[in-house]
């Protein structure tokens, strides 16, 4: 088993806001280890770009954070923000949500990259400009559309500059919201490929975070599945997506496309007062009498699956594997590797 | 880029060609006859109804009023602007006279603004709600509020009258411009220090530059490269547009410290009832208003490539 590169160790984070207490993210716990890619996925507004901000400390001030978040060894959470600046960028890389909004509409793609070299490397400014360039062909992008600007790229290509910039100082880790959100299907998986292709060459590891099943279930290595503020599944991809043993995680994988395209019914529930008991008790299929009062820790068994859920304690894994359904996704798993 | 002049040329001209017909009605809205109103100047209270006739006949005031505009738009394009009904004195050379200390006027009282409103607004926006911000907006409140005529009298009494230390009204020294220009660039400071206040905390509010700061630069870096260069765009519009109006003339400031300007010109010519003198002042005011604005839309484009680059489709 590989060591871990960043360790997530009990992390609380909740924003002040005039609504109440926004629990955003809580207890949690995990890792990502090195060369390795760790799919986080959920659904909207469950905490997942919260967690990859505050990986780089760069919530707003409304945001209370505890527990610990280790980089190779550092905790950055007691770091003082003058060294803090010297992981963001150099060894942890990220590409935040929504492209458009994220690059400076009044710089040049180009320039946007240039002066990562500049600020970081203290290259002059045609080196900086050169090695642009070179990032940009890296992304499939010629180093000629260096000079436009934001404004003037597709979502793809956007998208693509993003890769750029993530990727720019070579981060031992990138961390990537919803790289894929709003691109038609052939991009969607031209842009993950990239990614994934990227960090794999360059023996990094990846944090990526979306909330479709598929991107995650093609690219990742290991799932961590988020559920209102709470890690509720860790595994392994196979295991995931052939076995799931929470019951959201199963019904995430019946809304896939070719899976019956049925949403998770009912509203996602609210961080201010989440539900008592298990989170996910209110739309759950499988509920029991304990759930809605005693709330389930994240538990281990077999392998380096965690669940949290009390059917899974109970040897619910005959009763999913039982599902028809559920055969047909593991033969098509197994069929892809 | 150069479509976007075009189009803004065009709507240019669309509005000086209004202007000309409000600048030649205005000699009709006012009260009177004009013929009489000005024989009454030229002749004094004895005059005959003769000399009326005379008179016009003599300025073409006897033709329809809209073959009167085609004569006068016609002098126009040839840059003829008449004589001053009063002075005789040719109208666009008296203007052209004047320009000089309207336009030193402006320059100065935008200066002083910007070097007041950009850093009171700049450390507002990075001292949000501290101490320091709070009196930099209460004084700028204050600011915004007084009247420029207050502000000009409340100035002349404390360094002129009480300090000595500057003249209270005239030109030619370079003392002499300091209290009109204080006037006026302490007032307009005051909203433009407001709007880079306002403007760079939505700036600073915007996800690239969260993005800016999760590359690893310092908090002055992203100020620079990535904050300023956004939030200055209203700034830049709307100290344009304060200075294309203070290129007018800036009225009651020019008349109260008697500063021998376009402003100063317009109110004069008002009250000696020089009509041609007020039609080439507010025509010219007009043209620089839009020449101005024109600037300031070419300065933005030049800042924000948004506007720069038509969207490829
Ligand atoms: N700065 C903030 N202030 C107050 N509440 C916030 C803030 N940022 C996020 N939240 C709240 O925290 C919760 C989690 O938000 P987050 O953006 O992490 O969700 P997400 O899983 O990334 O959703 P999406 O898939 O839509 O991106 C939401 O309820 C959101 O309203
Ligand atoms: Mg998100």
């Amino acid at each position: 088993m590989s060591s871990p590169l960043l360790s997530i160790e009990d992390l609380n984070i909740s924003f002040k806001t005039s609504k109440g207490i926004v629990k955003a993210n809580q207890g949690i716990s995990l890792e990502v280890r090195e060369e390795e890619i760790l799919g986080l996925i959920g659904e909207t507004g469950c905490g997942k770009t919260t967690l990859g901000k505050a990986i780089l400390r760069l919530l707003s001030g409304k945001a209370t954070l505890e527990g610990k978040i280790v980089y190779r060894g550092t905790d950055l959470l007691t770091l003082p923000e003058k060294e803090m600046r010297r992981f963001r960028g150099k060894e942890i890389g990220i590409m935040l949500q929504n492209p458009s909004a994220c690059l400076n509409p009044v710089l040049s793609a180009g320039s946007q990259i240039a002066e990562i070299y500049r600020y970081h490397e203290g290259m002059g400014k045609k080196e900086a400009e050169k090695k642009a360039g070179k990032m940009l062909e890296l992304v499939g992008i010629s180093s000629s559309r260096g000079c436009e600007y934001p404004h003037q790229f597709s979502g793809g290509m956007l998208q693509r500059v993003m890769v750029a910039i993530g990727l720019a100082l070579r981060p031992g880790l990138l961390i990537a919201d919803e790289p894929t959100r709003g691109l038609d299907t052939d991009t969607k998986l031209q842009i993950s490929e990239l990614i994934a292709g990227l960090v794999r060459k360059e023996n990094s590891s990846m944090l990526l975070i979306t909330h479709d099943l598929e991107i995650a279930g093609r690219l990742a290595d290991r799932i961590a599945v988020m559920y209102a503020g709470e890690i509720v599944e860790i595994g392994k991809v196979a295991e995931i997506l052939s076995n799931p043993k929470h019951p959201y995680t199963l019904d995430l994988l019946h809304s896939l496309p070719g899976k019956g395209f049925r949403t998770v019914s009912g509203q996602p529930p609210s961080l201010v007062s989440p539900p008592s008991g298990c989170r996910y008790h209110p739309r759950c299929s499988f509920r029991l009498e304990a759930c809605s009062q005693v709330h389930p820790a994240l538990m281990g068994f077999e392998g380096e699956r965690l669940t949290r859920c009390f059917l899974s304690e109970k040897g619910r894994i005959n009763e999913t594997a039982a599902q028809p359904f559920l055969n047909a996704q593991s033969a098509l798993k197994c069929e892809e590797e | 880029m150069w479509k976007y002049i075009a189009k803004r040329l065009a709507m240019i001209s669309i509005v000086i060609a209004g202007v000309t017909l409000v600048a030649f009605s205005a000699m009709y809205l006012a009260p009177g006859d004009p013929a009489e109103v000005i024989a009454l100047a030229r002749y004094g209270e004895d005059l005959s109804a003769s000399q009326v006739e005379t008179l016009r006949v003599a300025e073409g005031f006897d033709a329809p009023v809209h073959v009167q505009y085609m004569i006068w738009l016609g002098h126009l394009l040839q840059l003829d602007l008449g004589k001053s009904l009063v002075t005789s004195e040719d109208v666009l050379t008296e203007i052209r006279q004047k320009l000089p200390a309207t336009a030193e006027l402006a320059i100065a009282s935008l200066l002083i603004s910007l070097l007041i409103a950009l850093p009171a607004g700049i450390l507002g926006a990075l001292r949000k709600n501290t101490l320091l911000d709070k009196s930099c907006m209460f004084v700028s409140l204050v600011g915004v509020s007084i009247p420029n005529f207050w502000l000009g009298l409340l100035l002349i009494w404390f360094f002129a009258l009480t300090l000595h230390m500057f003249p209270s009204y005239g030109y030619g020294s370079l003392k002499h411009i300091v209290l009109p220009a204080l006037t006026l660039g302490t007032s307009m400071s005051a909203v433009t220090a407001r709007l880079t206040r306002a403007s760079l905390l939505e700036v600073l509010g915007q996800e690239y530059i969260v993005a800016a700061r999760a590359r690893g630069f310092d908090e002055r870096t992203i100020l620079f490269r990535h904050a300023l260069k956004n939030a200055f765009l209203p700034v830049v519009t709307f100290a344009g547009m304060q200075f294309g109006y203070l290129l007018g003339g800036a009225v009651v400031v020019e008349t109260i410290f008697s500063w021998p300007g376009i402003g100063k010109l317009l109110v004069d010519s008002i009250f000696a009832m020089d009509f041609s003198m007020v039609q080439g002042c507010v025509l010219f005011i007009a043209v620089l208003f839009s020449l101005s604005s024109l600037a300031v839309d070419i300065l933005y484009a030049v800042l924000d490539p948004r506007i720069r680059y038509d969207r490829r489709d």
